[in-house]
């Protein structure tokens, strides 16, 4: 009863690591614990996986973090928070800014540009689709930020955090619907039909 | 025909040596490899599920080692899978094994010179 406990508890467990990892070897890991409770009893099957599982989770965590496609994303809301952040600069009256900070963004973009290429060029319909659907959602965010703008400088007496918001997010949309655009309409078509004429 | 250079894999840790050298006595599954690690290091290496099936797939991935479609006797668990060592994989261990050996060689006569 209690060994069966146990065992339900590590197979909860194995959910905390990385979806890959847990859909080719959860069931493995899983039977692996079960032979230890039935050959070595449960204390020292849960005293040897507790460790296991406190070093690897965060581990194998971090690894699936740091995997070529999380990895190009990360690097793309990099290059585009330098990007967005040294237009802003502009606005919040630090123009000295502005170019090292889209000098360091294109520079990123420019030292990474294969790894860049590489992400847009792999032919993805369902990505294509999520990257089309965030444009439009960041041209939306843009025109509501450009009527924000509008209506907060109506009567001419806006404050400067009232400025401040919807151009930020604007600017941070425009660059957004732009970007996400421009990758969904470079990433090559698969063929739905594949040798039709 | 190619061959990969077994010297780019080297050093292996510790966890990769051990389950080489787990497979270098046949087909096993996951158990059996956590069992003779054990053994072979004298308890003194006890690896746990994730490190082992972590480690399997990085050797997989690496071709040291590659999982078999064995037919199942009567009082075997289906859902059990097995691994073997590939070619370059048994190259690789007994790479690793030459150069552990050199440095147990190394250190032994420094500590019979009284270096240490």
């Amino acid at each position: 009863m209690f060994a069966s406990l146990v065992r339900r508890i590590y197979r909860l467990l194995t959910l905390l690591y990385p979806t890959e990892f847990r859909r080719e070897h959860g069931n493995d890991m899983a039977l692996l614990f079960d032979d230890l409770v039935a050959d070595r009893g449960i204390l020292a099957a849960t005293s040897r996986t507790s460790i296991d599982l406190i070093v690897t989770v965060p581990r194998y965590r971090l690894e699936a973090v740091m995997s070529e496609s999380n990895a190009t994303q990360v690097l793309t809301a990099g290059i585009a928070g330098l990007l967005i952040l040294g237009f802003a600069s502009v606005g919040v009256g630090l123009p000295w800014a502005a170019p090292v900070l889209i000098l360091a963004g294109l520079g990123l973009a420019l030292a990474n540009r294969g790894r860049l290429a590489r992400s847009i060029r792999t032919p993805d319909p369902s990505r294509r689709k999520r990257l089309l659907r965030r444009s439009a959602l960041s041209a939306v965010i843009f025109v509501a930020c450009v009527v924000g703008f509008i209506v907060v400088t109506w009567d001419g007496e806006a404050s400067t955090p009232g400025l401040l918001i919807p151009s930020l997010m604007g600017t941070f949309a425009m660059f957004g619907a732009v970007g996400f655009l421009v990758a969904a309409l470079l990433m090559p078509r698969t063929e739905v039909y594949p040798g039709a004429p | 025909m190619a061959t990969t250079d077994h010297r780019k894999f080297l050093p292996l840790t510790a966890a990769k040596f051990h389950i080489l050298v787990a497979l270098t006595a046949g087909e096993l599954h996951g158990y059996a490899i956590m069992q003779s690690v054990e053994s072979s290091s004298k308890g003194l290496v006890k690896i746990g599920p994730a490190t082992l099936y972590g480690t399997l797939k990085r050797l997989v991935d690496a071709g040291l080692a590659e999982e078999v479609a064995r037919p199942l006797t009567a009082s075997e668990d289906p859902r059990r899978r097995y691994y073997r060592l590939t070619g370059l994989g048994g190259r690789v261990c007994a790479a690793e094994a030459d150069r552990l050996a050199t440095l147990i060689k190394f250190a032994g006569a420094n500590l019979e010179r009284g270096l240490v």
